[in-house]
C-alpha cells in the first residue's frame, strides 16, 4: 500500500509538474532563508562553548557610572585591573582570575618582526598576565598550558599564525619582535607554546596571546589606574551569590581607595549613581556586549523577515494542494468505498506533501551551499553547513523543520480531502465537496500583506537611503585620510613639506575611530553635559567644517593653545543667542579653569545617521581632553592622491621602520559608516523580491486551478454569448477584491512598521504616502496581469472543447 | 441477506419535506438479482446509496447480514466495503493516477490480501475480462467500455457478498 501511495504521490506530481515545481521551488526559497539564519543563530550561539570547562568561566563587569547619551544603566566590561587580585583574595570561590588588555577597535594590530623579515600587522595580539590559561583551557599542540606564560616576554601563538609566520608549527623557543605603535622600540618575546584553533569562535580571541609583563603590574599609587578585562574561573555556578559577594568585597574596596585619594564617597555617588561590580557567565557574554546592541536584538527583524518569507511559501503550497485536490476527489470517493480508512487517506496526503518538503529540504541545502559564500562575505561571518561545530544540532533542528513544514503544509489539505463525501464526489458534484475556498482566500489575503508591506518597506528605505546619502555631513570626506598613529610634530611637519599636502591635523573624533569623551562644565552657574573632542590647530581645517559663527583655531591667536573653545551648533543651543566670547567653565579640584567660546561650526557627522550630533565643545589643549588620539588627518590638495600617499610613506619608513604605515581614506571611513543601514535595507529587498515573487507564482498558479475548475461555466457562458473580456473580468474580480483587502490591512502594518524602523535615524524623511500608492497600484496590476494570462487561456479555447470533455 | 423496513428519505426544503422514497420495505435474499426500475427521480439511485450505507435513511430500519446498520461508524462500515460490498459506477470512477492493474488491485490491498494470492486473483479476472494487454495502461487511455470492464472487475476482485451497480451501462453505447 505505502509502495502503491508513494507511486501515485509521483505520478500526481509529475502531472502538475509546474505547480509542483513552483511548490517545491518555493518551499526551497523559503527554508533557504530560514536554514541561513539558523545557522548564523548557532554560530553567535556556540560563542565560548568549545570547552565544557568554561561553564565556570566569567567575565566581571563594572557599572558604568558616567554620563552617556541614552541615559541607560550600563556595565562595562573593562576596569581597574586591581579587581583581579580583589578576586583572588577575598573571594574564597575564585579559582583563578585573569587580566587581558582590552580589544582597541582602532588598532588594526601590533607590528611583528622575524629577523630580517620585513615588519608585518598581525591582529589580535592580546596581553595577559600569566593566569590567563588557568582561567580558559586551550588544546595545546606545542607547549604546556601550566607552564607557557609562566616567564614575562612569552608569547602563545594559535597554530595559524605559527604557520603563517614560520610555515611549520614547531617554532617553541623562537623569538619574534613585537612592536606595539609606531615609535615603540618594541620587545623580544619567546614562543612557549602552540594552541589549536578551538571548535567554537571566542570572545576572547586572540591570534597571539603575550605575557609582556604589563598586565601583572599594579598601578604604584591610588591614583592611578590601568584598565583592562578581568576573567575568573569559579568554583560555583550560584551567579546570584557570587554576584551578591562581589558587590559586598567591590564596596568595601571602593570606599577604601577613595578614602586613600581623598574623594568623599558620599559626595561622589550623591546624584543616583551607585558603584556595582558583578559576573555575567562567559556563555552570556557575546548576547551582551556592553554599549552596543547584542546580535539577538539585530537579528531579531531578520528572523521575522525569514519566518514570513517561510509562511509566505507553506502558503502556497497549502492554497495549491487545497486547489488541487478537486482533481483528487473522485479518488478519494473511490478509495473510501473501497474500504479505507480516514487515517489512510490522511497518511497518504502527507507522504505527499513530506516528499514534496523533503525535496524541498535537499533543494534548500543545495542553494544554502551556493549561497553562503555570499552571505559569508556580505555579514562578514564564517559560516559553513558541514564544517561547523553544530552539525548535529543543525541537522535535528532540520528535522524538527522537516516536520513542522510538513505538518503545516500537509495537514490541512489532507484533512480536507479526507473529509469529501463519497456520494456528493462520486455523483460527479465536486462543488458540494469542496471546502477550504474561504480559508484559501484568507490565506491569498495574508500573502499579498505581506507582499504589499515589504513592497511599502523598500519604497521608504529607498527614500531614507537617498535622504541620508545625499546628507550634507557637516564636513569634507574627499582627499582627506587618517593615518592610525598618534600626532607627533616631527612627523606632522615633514608631511607638510610634501607637495599635495595641504593640512596636517589630529582630532579625537573622527568618522571611523569616534572616541566620545563627556565633561560636565558649567555655563552661568548651569551644569550642561557636552562631549568634549581634542583637536591640534589645524585639524578643523583638514576636516574642512563649516564656520557658523565667529572663527576657528588660529595660530595668529596666541590664546587658542589655552582656553579658547569652538563649539558646534547643537552645544550652542544651550548657551543662548550671544555665545561668542562667552565663558565656560570647568571644576578641577576646587579650581576653576575658565575658557572663552571663540566659534561655532555646523554640526558634522562622525557616526552613522542613526545617532545624533552630541553638543561637542573643541579645544586645542589637553585639559580636560586627551592627546592620546590615534588619529593623523591629512588634508590633500591634489587629485593625485595615491602618489602623494607613496610619499608620506618613505616619509614613515625614515621615522618608524619598524611599524608599517596604516591609513583609511573618509570616503572608505563612510561607506564602512553607511554599510550597516544598506546591508540590512540590501536584505529587505531581497526578501521582498523572493516573498512578492512567490506569492506571484502562488497566485499564477491558483488562478490556473480555478480557470481550470470552471472550465464548463466558461465554455456555456461562452455558448451564451459572453465575449473574451467579460470572462478575464469574471475571473479577475474574485481575486482583485483579495488584493484590494489586503491593501487595506496592509497600509497599517506597514505604517507602523517602517515608522519603528524610521525611529532609529536620528535623520529620517517623514513618512511619504507615494509609496503606499504605488504599492497598491504594483500589487493590482502585477495581480491582474497574472490572474488575466490565465483567464485568457480559459476565454479563448473553444468551448466545444470543454462541453464534449465534460 | 438484506432487510428494508419501513425506509423513507426525504429533504426538508423551506419546511416542506421533499420525500424521495417512502415506505420501502423488502428482502433481499443471497443469490438475489435484483433489478430496480423507474422513472428518473423516482429515488433508485438514492436507494443504491442507502443500500451501500453512503447515505442514511431519514426513517425506517436497515439490516445488512442480519445486523441493524441503520446508522453505523465508520470502522464498522468500512469493514462491511471490504468483505462483503463492491460498487459499480455510472461513471466507472477508475482512480486517474493508477494504471488497470493497480485499479483492481486496490480493494485487494485494502483487504490485506497477501501478494501471491493478489496476483493470482488480478492474473484471473484480467483473462476473464481479456484485458490482460491494458493491465499496465492508465484509464484515460482506455475507452469507456473496457473503463467500465475494469471498474466491474474490480467490484469483483474483494469476492463481495453483493455488487451494487448504478445504471452500470448507462454510458456505454448500445452496441
Amino acid at each position: 500500500m505505502f509502495k502503491l501511495n508513494l507511486k501515485i504521490a509521483w505520478r500526481n506530481l509529475w502531472k502538475n509538474k509546474v505547480y509542483a515545481a513552483i511548490n517545491i521551488g518555493g518551499l526551497a526559497l523559503g527554508l533557504t532563508a530560514f536554514v541561513l539564519m539558523l545557522l548564523y543563530i548557532n554560530y553567535e550561539e556556540s560563542y565560548d562553548t568549545w570547552t565544557p570547562d568554561l561553564e565556570n568561566v566569567y567575565q566581571i563587569r563594572e557599572r558604568h557610572d558616567f554620563f552617556t547619551p541614552d541615559n541607560k544603566e550600563h556595565w562595562q566590561d573593562t576596569q581597574d585591573s586591581r579587581i583581579a587580585n580583589l578576586l583572588r583574595n577575598k573571594i574564597p570561590n575564585t579559582i583563578a582570575a585573569t587580566r587581558v588588555q582590552p580589544d582597541w577597535d582602532f588598532i588594526k594590530g601590533f607590528s611583528v618582526k622575524i629577523a630580517n623579515a620585513n615588519p608585518i600587522v598581525v591582529s589580535k595580539m592580546k596581553d595577559a598576565d600569566s593566569s590567563f590559561f588557568q582561567v580558559f583551557h586551550y588544546d595545546f599542540i606545542q607547549g604546556d598550558e601550566q607552564t607557557a606564560l609562566k616567564n614575562v616576554r612569552s608569547v602563545v601563538l594559535k597554530e595559524s599564525l605559527a604557520k603563517k609566520l614560520f610555515g611549520t608549527d614547531k617554532v617553541l623557543g623562537k623569538v619574534i619582535k613585537v612592536v606595539m605603535w609606531r615609535d615603540d622600540v618594541g620587545q623580544d618575546l619567546t614562543i612557549t607554546g602552540v594552541v589549536a584553533e578551538p571548535k567554537t569562535p571566542q570572545t576572547v580571541k586572540f591570534n597571539a596571546l603575550m605575557r609582556t609583563g604589563e598586565e601583572d603590574a599594579l598601578p604604584n599609587n591610588a591614583s592611578n589606574f590601568h584598565y583592562c578585562q578581568v576573567y575568573a574561573k569559579f568554583n560555583t555556578t550560584d551567579t546570584a551569590q557570587l554576584n551578591s559577594n562581589l558587590q559586598r568585597v567591590y564596596l568595601e574596596h571602593k570606599k577604601l581607595s577613595f578614602s586613600q585619594r581623598k574623594i568623599n564617597f558620599k559626595e561622589y555617588y550623591k546624584d543616583g549613581k551607585r558603584p556595582g561590580l558583578k559576573a555575567v557567565s562567559i556563555a552570556n557574554v557575546h548576547a551582551n556586549p556592553p554599549f552596543q546592541t547584542s546580535w539577538v536584538e539585530k537579528l531579531k527583524p531578520i528572523v521575522g523577515i525569514s519566518v514570513f518569507l517561510l509562511v509566505i511559501s507553506i502558503i502556497n503550497f497549502v492554497n495549491l494542494a487545497t486547489a488541487q485536490s478537486v482533481q483528487r476527489a473522485k479518488e478519494v470517493g473511490v478509495k473510501k468505498v473501497l474500504g479505507s480508512y480516514k487515517a489512510q487517506l490522511i497518511s497518504q496526503f502527507l507522504i505527499e506533501s513530506a516528499l514534496q518538503s523533503v525535496s524541498a529540504l535537499f533543494l534548500s541545502i543545495v542553494l544554502v551551499e551556493v549561497v553562503l559564500p555570499l552571505f559569508n562575505a556580505h555579514f562578514n561571518v564564517q559560516l559553513s553547513f558541514w564544517h561547523n561545530a553544530q552539525l548535529l544540532t543543525t541537522l535535528s533542528e532540520l528535522v524538527g523543520l522537516f516536520i513542522i513544514v510538513t505538518l503545516l503544509a500537509g495537514y490541512y489539505p489532507a484533512w480536507i480531502l479526507s473529509n469529501y463525501n463519497p456520494v456528493s464526489v462520486l455523483k460527479g458534484n465536486y462543488e458540494n465537496g469542496l471546502r477550504g475556498i474561504a480559508l484559501r482566500n484568507v490565506l491569498v489575503v495574508f500573502q499579498f500583506v505581506i507582499s504589499v508591506t515589504f513592497i511599502i518597506a523598500i519604497g521608504v528605505m529607498h527614500l531614507q537611503t537617498k535622504f541620508i546619502s545625499n546628507k550634507d555631513l557637516g564636513f569634507q570626506r574627499g582627499q582627506l585620510i587618517n593615518i592610525k598613529s598618534n600626532y607627533d610634530a616631527k612627523l606632522a611637519e615633514r608631511l607638510r613639506t610634501i607637495p599635495g599636502v595641504q593640512y596636517v591635523g589630529t582630532s579625537t573624533q573622527v568618522m571611523g575611530n569616534v572616541f566620545n569623551v563627556s565633561e560636565s562644565g558649567y555655563y552661568k552657574n548651569t551644569k550642561l553635559n557636552f562631549n568634549s573632542v581634542t583637536v591640534s590647530m589645524d585639524a578643523l581645517p583638514a576636516l574642512g567644517v563649516q564656520v557658523v559663527k565667529g572663527r576657528i583655531f588660529s595660530g595668529a591667536y596666541k590664546q587658542d593653545t589655552i582656553n579658547s573653545i569652538v563649539i558646534n551648533e547643537t552645544a550652542a543651543k544651550s548657551f543662548g543667542k550671544q555665545v561668542i566670547g562667552e565663558n565656560y567653565y570647568l571644576k578641577r579640584d576646587d579650581k576653576n579653569l575658565v575658557f572663552q567660546i571663540v566659534g561655532v561650526i555646523k554640526d558634522y557627522h562622525n557616526e552613522g545617521f542613526d545617532k545624533v550630533v552630541l553638543p561637542t565643545i573643541y579645544k586645542v589643549t589637553n585639559l580636560g581632553g586627551t592627546s592620546n588620539t590615534n588619529n593623523l588627518l591629512v588634508r590633500f590638495n591634489t587629485d593625485n592622491i595615491a602618489a602623494t600617499i607613496d610619499k608620506i610613506n618613505v616619509e614613515w619608513k625614515k621615522l618608524y621602520p619598524n611599524y608599517p604605515l596604516e591609513y583609511e581614506t573618509m570616503d572608505d571611513a563612510f561607506s564602512n559608516v553607511m554599510d550597516n543601514n544598506n546591508r540590512f535595507i540590501n536584505m529587505v529587498m531581497l526578501f521582498s523580491i523572493i516573498s512578492v515573487s512567490l506569492s506571484l507564482l502562488g497566485l499564477f498558479a491558483l488562478s490556473t486551478f480555478v480557470a481550470k475548475r470552471r472550465t464548463k461555466e466558461i465554455a456555456v457562458r461562452k455558448v451564451l454569448g459572453a465575449s473574451n473580456i467579460q470572462i478575464v473580468n469574471l475571473l479577475n474580480k474574485s481575486f482583485l477584491l483579495l488584493v484590494l483587502a489586503a491593501n487595506i490591512i496592509s497600509w497599517p502594518i506597514a505604517y507602523i512598521l517602517i515608522k519603528k524602523w524610521l525611529e532609529g535615524f536620528a535623520y529620517r524623511i517623514d513618512m511619504a504616502v507615494v509609496p503606499f500608492i504605488i504599492a497598491t497600484l504594483t500589487s493590482i496590476v502585477i495581480a491582474v496581469l497574472t490572474v488575466s494570462i490565465q483567464a485568457r487561456k480559459a476565454a479563448v479555447t473553444n468551448p466545444v472543447n470543454a462541453l464534449k470533455y465534460e | 441477506m438484506i432487510e428494508l423496513k419501513n425506509i423513507e428519505k426525504y429533504y426538508a426544503n423551506k419546511g416542506v419535506k421533499n420525500y424521495v422514497l417512502r415506505h420501502v420495505t423488502t428482502t433481499i435474499k443471497q443469490g438475489e438479482f435484483v433489478s430496480i426500475m423507474g422513472p428518473s427521480g423516482a429515488g433508485k439511485s438514492t436507494l443504491l446509496n442507502i443500500l451501500g450505507m453512503l447515505e442514511e435513511p431519514t426513517y425506517g430500519t436497515y439490516e445488512f447480514l442480519g445486523e441493524d446498520v441503520t446508522s453505523l461508524n465508520e470502522r464498522k462500515r468500512i469493514e462491511l466495503y471490504r468483505n462483503h460490498i463492491g460498487f459499480v459506477f455510472q461513471a466507472y470512477h477508475l482512480i486517474d493516477e493508477m494504471t488497470v492493474y493497480e485499479n483492481i488491485e486496490a480493494p485487494l490491498l485494502y483487504k490485506k490480501i497477501g501478494g501471491s494470492e493478489r496476483k493470482s486473483r488480478i492474473a484471473d479476472l484480467l483473462d476473464r475480462f481479456n484485458i490482460v494487454a491494458k493491465k499496465d495502461l492508465f484509464p484515460n487511455q482506455l475507452s469507456g467500455g473496457q473503463q467500465q470492464l475494469v471498474g466491474i472487475a474490480r467490484a469483483l476482485a474483494a469476492q463481495p457478498s453483493i455488487i451494487l451497480a448504478d445504471e452500470p451501462t448507462g454510458n456505454l453505447q448500445s452496441a
